[in-house]
């Protein structure tokens, strides 16, 4: 077997779950997230000849991203670089949070559930989205500053929008 | 805001979410449906197919890789992350269930049977054959059992599961060959009348590194005479590298049930004095039955000993002081052999509580009151003392072992496996 069906098995395996809980925050289902997730490593499977090096996980998010968006009805071919809304699924789970999170712009929410949802390293997100990592690390700043600041105004009141 | 990161992260991780659905053959059958002229090749390598009770095929070792195997399904992934769910303490394989494999299929007895094999955390592997045999070797560094007969060579490294008859006569053998014996290239069988045949075996690549075998003893080798008498590897150059030597149950030791005269079996060798068993222990159990230990003299002198749930025919001196045991069910019995110096047994229980046994004819049985089932009272430790109360040997037992004390609603004790706790 070559190294990139191990390669990407291992990915598989790692990144899972990481990837499925954030996949799921763009479709609005884990179920829709776990069939876009198979494909998306099927097709990486299907096409690994024509991966031509950097992140395995950065290039199987943007599959997945784009089987995601895809996924969604009307069928249209979405741009990688097209960012999704993305949506905590639960968040009576944790309202202070989700009330949060909306309230971030959809880039830096998107990235926020990179970062914590899929695991993905500050490169590995910066190879997924298309920016630089020092872009990565300022919006992940912004938004920290941005969640701080929401969540300690909300918890403080007791008030949850 | 560093904080705040790590509070972040701790926000989204106590998120709920659902369990690992994860399936890699899922993937893999997505991406050959788009690539139809890859399939025989793909399904080739995902799955060797082997008939091993016919070495028609000429192979006798055929190396699979381990990457290239299958991933097992969920359901045998679960069996094999319940090998652990009560194992004692230090006895659980810790099997990596999620990266189980198919290693190969074949014929044994007329049923088609499925070996899966799964990495441990240690390095070692454990395998199953499907509703059949099963065994590990959890921690390839500690190989356990010596050579037992002058005519084993490193039996351990030939981890072996049998099915004998009640004479000892191999009819099925199946097993694994460690990875210090990996240079082996012939696995052959002997028989006692001379000849000998070759066992097909697959050896798995790293990480598993270790060969898997199976033996269906055929119906002219499975009488006395022409019985397996030893497996043995060997590697290219003829050298043996391993050998199991299988011995004949002797005539005098060969098993057979009898009904004792309170209408209960025990199993005893054709030189029992089965008229002359008498009962040495005997008392009413708390659900109304009796509990009854019987000893049967044998013609050379020494005995069997049979009681509800249990029964030997031991050699003639006990090797150590003490050997007890608790056997669970409707109610639960403390059973042991002592040595005569043992004048009493202890037990002590969690809630402090003890009680003394006086041994008959070096034997205890005893009914545990159920007022030391719940947990915080249940049996700790049994201590053998001398007339002179001098501690002689002592043995724990694990209060939390489930599955020996009763209880009015068995729960899941890990992995789906409902036992009382």
């Amino acid at each position: 077997v070559d190294e990139r069906v191990r390669a990407l098995e291992d990915v598989y395996r790692r990144r899972y779950a990481g990837f499925r809980n954030a996949l799921a925050t763009v479709t609005g289902s884990y179920d829709t997230a776990r069939d876009a997730l198979q494909e998306a490593f099927a097709r990486a499977l299907r096409d690994r000849n024509s991966f031509r090096g950097g992140s395995v996980e950065a290039w199987i998010w943007r599959t997945a991203l784009r089987a995601a968006l895809e996924s969604r009805r009307p069928v249209r071919l979405v741009p990688v670089g097209e960012l999704p809304e993305a949506e905590l699924l639960e968040p009576e789970h944790d309202p202070a949070l989700a009330a949060a999170l909306r309230r971030l712009p959809p880039r830096r929410r998107l990235i926020v559930f990179l970062r914590y949802f899929a695991d993905l390293s500050y490169s590995e997100i910066a190879e997924a989205c298309g920016v630089s990592e020092g872009t990565v690390a300022a919006t992940l700043a912004q938004a920290h500053h941005a969640l701080l600041k929401e969540l300690q105004t909300k918890e403080q009141s007791g008030h949850v929008r | 805001v560093d904080t705040f990161a790590d509070d972040l992260a701790r926000r989204f991780a106590a998120l709920p979410t659902p369990t690992d659905d994860s399936d890699w053959l899922d993937v893999r059958h997505r991406a050959r449906r788009g690539r139809h002229s890859r399939i025989a090749v793909a399904v080739a390598a995902a799955t060797l197919v082997v008939a091993l009770a016919t070495p028609a095929l000429g192979l006798q070792r055929i190396v699979i890789d381990w990457f290239s195997a299958e991933p097992a399904p969920e359901r045998v992934q679960v069996d094999f992350d319940r090998l652990g769910v009560g194992a004692p303490s230090g006895m659980d394989p810790q099997v990596v269930p999620n990266s189980a494999r198919k290693v190969m299929e074949t014929d044994v007895d007329g049923q088609r049977r499925t070996l899966w094999v799964a990495p441990t955390k240690k390095g070692g592997y454990c395998f199953m054959w499907t509703d059949f045999l099963a065994g590990c070797a959890a921690d390839p560094q500690a190989i356990a059992g010596g050579s037992r007969r002058p005519d084993d060579v490193r039996p351990a490294l030939l981890g072996l599961t049998w099915q004998p008859d009640e004479r000892g006569v191999l009819q099925l053998a199946g097993g694994h060959l460690h990875a210090r014996v990996r240079d082996t290239d012939h696995l052959t069988v002997e028989f006692a009348d001379g000849t000998s045949a070759t066992v097909p075996f697959v050896w798995v690549s790293a990480p598993i590194d270790a060969g898997f075998y199976i033996y269906t003893v055929p119906a002219e080798h499975r009488r006395v005479g022409h019985q397996v008498t030893a497996i043995v590897a060997r590697d290219r150059d003829g050298h043996v590298l391993a050998r199991q030597m299988f011995e004949l149950t002797r005539p005098e030791d060969v098993l057979h049930a009898v009904r004792l005269p309170d209408g209960q079996m025990a199993e005893v060798p054709p030189n029992a004095l089965v008229e002359r068993a008498r009962k040495v222990i005997d008392f009413e159990s708390q659900n109304g039955g009796r509990v009854t230990l019987w000893l049967i003299p044998r013609q050379d002198g020494r005995y069997c000993y049979a009681y509800n749930r249990g029964g030997g025919c031991p050699p003639r001196a006990l090797d150590v002081t003490m050997a007890a045991g608790l056997q669970g069910g409707p109610t639960v019995l403390f059973s042991g052999q002592v040595r005569p110096q043992v004048a009493a047994v202890e037990l002590r229980y969690e809630d402090g509580t003890v009680e003394r046994l006086k041994p008959v004819e070096g034997f205890v049985l005893y009914e545990i009151p159920s007022s030391h089932y719940p947990r915080g009272s249940r049996l700790e430790v049994a201590v053998a003392v001398d007339e002179n109360s001098r501690v002689l040997e002592s043995q724990q037992f694990d209060t939390h072992m489930f599955g020996i004390y009763p209880c009015e609603k068995p729960v899941d004790v890990g992995k789906g496996v409902m036992a009382c706790p």
